[in-house]
């Protein structure tokens, strides 16, 4: 064990987790595993392009930020959806009073929902902490986050919106969220996710959040990530659906120091409909890193994932998508694109675009594309007076409009634009 | 209004252009023929500027203005239009959108207030009918998916609507249908005023049937070897290039 190993394991051992039964024999496993890992280093097969060692020249602590100050609160505010139900979270920590939660869907703090055996049976159950270090550094430790359970057949009039601010105005620190996200049968809902941060010292968030869309039920996320240049953050989003379940993550990634996104989906019943979209516009020194896998373990279904990245600065993008079917998925219809524009000489992308297919009934494919601005295109609008700066505007934005005519939430769409112009 | 004088360019290590003279005034419809391969589209290319050629001798000038000195954009601005041969598809960028753009920033170049959504959607039906195009194209990305005949028409259509003061018309007529180069040639012919002027750079005689040229120029390799007036543009359709270049070999 390496010393900058030591830092993350027992930065978190102070923390003492409330827990059920069930919660701390999950919990000792993920401790189990974390004893026997090291932080991955470039040397791992998916860490390959993804380089940690930054992290390790950083002092963390793990204290909280009691108090929001009047303007952050404003600042989590996107025009027009004003009144959509919103929660707040800061530092992982879920402040209701500051939150406008639905009556009919429940949303509690991790601690609450653990305390409350509602993460019996669902904790650490998808995400799994047996070769993944940060799983099992965020499911031996974490306390903090939100549970969010759309009972069966509820269809949410409005989406919620859940504002994650990164407080690092004061001191360094190292962050564990945990969400949970339940959407029983036959409900409906939208859930956006916007990470934004406050101050300038360095963080480290580990999140992970679990997410289970049951039977019938429909699920529509976004994740906006724009928090500044001092975050580094492992995201990972482990989803499980079931039979006729909808299930949709648009990742739109713009701000944020080393970014690791895995977006692992269990496509575990049959005529699920899985969509992966993402788009990342950076710049800087930015990079990002996208894992996702679309797991296809049952017949009938259909997956679509579509990648777009922009890369400007100094950035680096990583793709790595993997469309997995097993022998039992028959009739799978699997398809996933990761299209990349590079803008600047010193910015690049490492895309690896993957498939495994055990079952010989499906209809898969998947591509990358990576190039330049469109040279052509760019003269043509110029021949008709329009300057090169606008033209280039013009074709970024259309480059992006793909990704973002997929958000469905129109003030949402508008606010990405907005934040891309 | 446009002077080329000795115009020489190349692209890479290949001379294309090897000196073009060539003087139009407002008002005059100009041709220019000549076999494949003769330098008719690196003239368009170079009048746009287009910058993979390098120009290596000559002048042109614009409304006296050095022309050479000009990004693709201030030409625009001054006034050149190319109809291009191949129409460029831009997915995600509606032909409403990029028009609106590109009239409102030749609008600023030339210190003018920008149009306004109704006065732009006003002009616009106006010239879409008389190119009869389709209003619903216009709603599309631009060029995406469209036919070959489509794109050339579209290519009309934004003259129509930007009113250039010279345009360059690369083979707009190739790859038309009759019916489609009737509506393209008038068009151009409802456009035509004593201000402006065009240069239509084309294989055959045909679009001259539609578009009456006041001048015809014979291409080739680099050069212009003949000049005449509408009577030439029949008379190569009826002998091909081959006398002309016995003629100028002499």
């Amino acid at each position: 064990m390496t010393d900058t190993d030591k830092d993350f394991k027992y930065i978190f051992s102070s923390v003492a987790p409330h827990t059920t039964e069930y919660t701390k024999n999950a919990r000792q496993t993920a401790l189990q595993h974390l004893e026997a890992l090291n932080l991955p280093t470039t040397k791992h097969e998916e860490w390959k392009y993804t380089n940690l060692k930054n992290l390790h020249k950083e002092e963390f602590t793990t204290s909280f930020s009691l108090e929001i100050d009047e303007n952050t609160l404003k600042s989590m505010s996107i025009d027009g959806l004003e009144d959509a139900y919103k929660i707040v979270c800061v530092d992982g920590v879920f402040y209701a009073k500051y939150s406008n939660v639905p009556q009919n869907i429940e949303i509690l703090s991790f601690l609450e929902a653990e305390k409350a055996g509602k993460l019996d049976n669902l904790f650490s159950s998808v995400a799994s902490t047996e070769n993944d270090y940060f799983n099992a550094l965020n499911a031996t430790y974490a306390q903090e986050g939100i549970y969010i359970r759309v009972p069966k057949n509820t269809q949410l009039d409005k989406p919620v919106v859940v504002f994650h601010l990164t407080d690092n105005q004061t001191h360094n620190k190292a962050v564990l969220v945990r969400n949970t996200i339940v959407s029983e049968s036959g409900s409906e809902a939208k859930i956006a996710q916007i990470y934004q941060t406050k101050g300038n010292k360095t963080a480290f968030v580990s999140e992970v959040s679990e997410i289970f869309v049951a039977q019938n039920a429909f699920l529509d996320c976004y994740k906006i990530q724009n928090e500044e240049a001092q975050v580094y953050r492992v995201d990972t989003t482990q989803v499980h659906q079931s039979t006729y379940s909808r299930f949709a993550m648009t990742t739109i990634s713009l701000k944020g120091a080393l970014v690791r996104n895995n977006l692992n989906v269990q496509i575990d019943g049959e005529h699920c409909e899985t969509y992966m979209n993402g788009l990342s516009y950076l710049g800087e020194k930015s990079h990002f890193d996208h894992h996702t896998l679309a797991d296809h373990r049952k017949p009938n279904s259909y997956s679509n994932e579509l990648y777009k990245g922009l890369f400007d600065g100094n950035s680096t993008g990583v793709f790595n998508g993997k469309i997995y079917v097993r022998q039992d998925a028959q009739k799978t219809n699997a398809y996933q694109q990761n299209r990349n524009v590079l803008l600047s000489e010193n910015a690049s992308i490492y895309t690896k675009p993957q498939l495994e297919i055990w079952a010989d009934d499906v209809k898969c494919s998947h591509g990358a594309t990576t190039g330049k601005l469109d040279e052509t295109a760019l003269f043509y609008m110029r021949a008709r007076g329009i300057s090169e700066k606008e033209a280039k505007k013009l074709l970024l934005k259309a480059f992006a409009g793909e990704i973002l005519e997929r958000i469905q939430i129109e003030p949402l769409k508008e606010y990405v634009e907005t934040l891309i112009s | 209004m446009l002077s080329i004088k000795n115009l020489q360019a190349r692209i890479e290590e290949k001379e294309i252009l090897k000196g073009i003279s060539l003087e139009i005034r407002p008002g005059e419809v100009h041709a220019i023929m000549g076999p494949n391969g003769s330098g008719k589209s690196t003239l368009a290319s170079v009048l746009a500027g287009k910058d993979q050629y390098e120009i290596t001798g000559g002048e042109v000038r614009f409304l006296d203005k050095d022309l050479l000195e000009l990004a693709p954009e201030e030409r625009a601005g001054e006034g050149i239009f190319l109809a291009f041969q191949h129409p460029v598809e831009i997915p995600g960028v509606t032909t409403t959108n990029f028009l609106k753009t590109a009239m409102n920033e030749i609008r600023k170049y030339r210190g003018l207030e920008p149009l306004d959504a109704v006065q732009f959607l006003k002009l616009l039906k106006e010239k879409a009918k008389i190119l009869q195009m389709d209003e619903s194209l216009m709603k599309r990305s631009l060029n995406e998916g469209f036919s070959g005949g489509e794109k050339k028409r579209n290519e009309i259509f934004q003259m129509a609507m930007l009113e250039p003061r010279l345009a360059v018309l690369d083979e707009t007529d190739s790859g038309l249908d009759i019916d489609a180069l009737r509506i393209v040639a008038e068009g151009v012919n409802k456009l035509k005023n004593s201000q402006n002027a065009f240069l239509i750079i084309t294989h055959f005689q045909r679009i001259l049937d539609y578009i009456q040229p006041d001048f015809v120029h014979v291409l080739f390799d680099g050069r212009i070897i003949k000049s005449g007036g509408k009577e030439l543009a029949l008379e190569l359709e009826e002998k091909g290039y081959d006398w002309v270049k016995a003629e100028a070999a002499v």
